[in-house]
């Protein structure tokens, strides 16, 4: 009987202690990396939009009479940014552009950026459009109008990232024909991945009244685009601009 | 049968101990680290969307968009306080300055001003301004709201010039 007590007692501390182990043991590992996981995703979608805030800002700069003598700010979560050249775009007479990013990082294996003019955002390998770049259609004209980012700036903070956006000018090729193709080369097959569901995406937002045929190879995806009304114009509009990091010009 | 009952108690006193120490250490050392990181969060998330605010602004400014109303939601998790209030006279209308603040615990107090300057954040002026803003006060009267949620109705209504210089007049709300 006295032995039999004494058992219990040790078994029950023994249990109270597994019991308490346990509970600490699922939250570890449950709770925590789904909250870790929640934040990350909520810094991730802040990033978004202040990116795309960014797209609108820029276009609504680049438009206006008095955009060379005006500089807009906003500013990024914290983490790092950086300029950086994801590839070239390349129209049928030779004209090339620069596909300049604004990348972030700092999310985890996530990084998100701004290239011609719409918001990337890239998993691992994995690479989707969050905002797609412009691109307009209209009666046998195809236009497309890219940022490109001339100053290399790497900036990286713990708070929030000030920035400050330089209108300088604005690039311009037009090209008309029956068959008009453009060509994004890259090392990077993400980067071609984005460009192959530009394109197709152009077409799509023509309604029917724009076809292409795209090809993809290791090194570049190629659209060949065709018009129902016959003879085709692609525009391709480079707007520049200087990019300043940490409240800096 | 008397040493049994004693070790019992021991081990009891032991494990309550254990459990004291256990959370004075989460107490002393983890959880100001938590409330720390929490409020550094809070901080730059205001920030953000006070620089959103901004930035769409100055693009409704630059779009030339009158007539086009926008919101900005502030979702806070401890009790802030926004207000509008007049600065600068521009002729007959008057410069807007939104002021936020909020109390911290362990982290320094977070107050930000957006004026014609740009946004400061406790006296230092961390993102300058792209445009300058005035409200008129026959229609925009000064305001304030304390609480966890905040709406800042904006309508842009033009472009105004005062001495040479160029200011876009707004009409807000805080809701």
């Amino acid at each position: 009987m006295e032995k039999d007590s004494g058992t219990a007692a040790a078994v029950a501390v023994i249990m109270l202690l597994a019991v308490i182990m346990l509970a600490a043991g699922v939250w570890a590992a449950v709770v925590l990396p789904a909250e870790a996981e929640e934040a990350r995703e909520a810094e991730i979608a802040q990033a978004k939009t202040a990116l795309e805030d960014t797209v609108f800002l820029l276009d609504a700069l680049s438009n206006v009479s008095f955009a060379a003598e005006t500089t807009v700010f906003t500013a990024l979560p914290a983490g790092t940014i950086q300029t950086e050249t994801l590839g070239i775009l390349k129209t049928g007479n030779g004209y090339t552009v620069p596909l300049t990013s604004l990348t972030c990082s700092g999310f985890g294996g996530t990084e998100l950026g701004i290239s011609a003019g719409g918001v990337w955002r890239k998993d691992g390998g994995d690479a989707a459009w969050n905002l797609f770049p412009k691109t307009s259609y209209e009666t046998g004209h195809l236009a497309f109008s890219l940022p490109v980012f001339t100053r290399n700036v790497a900036y990286g903070s713990s708070e929030m990232i000030p920035l400050g956006f330089q209108y300088l000018s604005t690039g311009r090729c037009e090209e008309t024909g029956e068959y008009l193709f453009l060509t994004v080369a890259s090392s990077e097959s993400w980067v071609l991945d984005l460009w192959e569901t530009v394109f197709a995406e152009a077409v799509f937002s023509a309604e029917g009244r724009l076809h292409a045929e795209i090809s993809r190879n290791s090194e570049s995806v190629q659209a060949v685009f065709t018009a129902d009304a016959g003879m085709l114009t692609v525009s391709v509009e480079e707007k520049r601009y200087a990019v300043f990091a940490g409240g800096k010009s | 049968m008397k040493e049994e009952g004693v070790s019992e108690v021991l081990g009891f006193v032991l494990i309550l101990m254990t459990c004291v120490i256990f959370l004075s250490l989460f107490t002393a050392a983890v959880l100001p680290n938590m409330i720390k990181e929490s409020e550094m969060q809070d901080t730059q998330s205001t920030f953000l969307q006070f620089s959103q605010m901004k930035s769409d602004m100055d693009t409704l400014c630059l779009a030339d968009a009158a007539g086009v109303r926008r919101y900005a939601v502030f979702t806070e998790s401890k009790t802030a306080r926004l207000s509008l209030s007049y600065g600068k006279p521009v002729g007959v209308l008057r410069e807007a300055v939104l002021t936020y603040e909020s109390e911290n615990i362990l982290t320094e107090k977070l107050r930000l001003v957006l004026s014609k300057d740009g946004i400061a954040k406790n006296g230092r002026l961390v993102l300058p301004s792209s445009c300058r803003f005035a409200v008129n006060p026959a229609d925009t009267a000064e305001q304030m709201k304390t609480g966890t949620d905040f709406r800042v109705e904006y309508t842009y209504l033009g472009p105004v010039t005062d001495h040479g210089a160029e200011w876009h007049l707004f009409s807000m709300r805080i809701l």
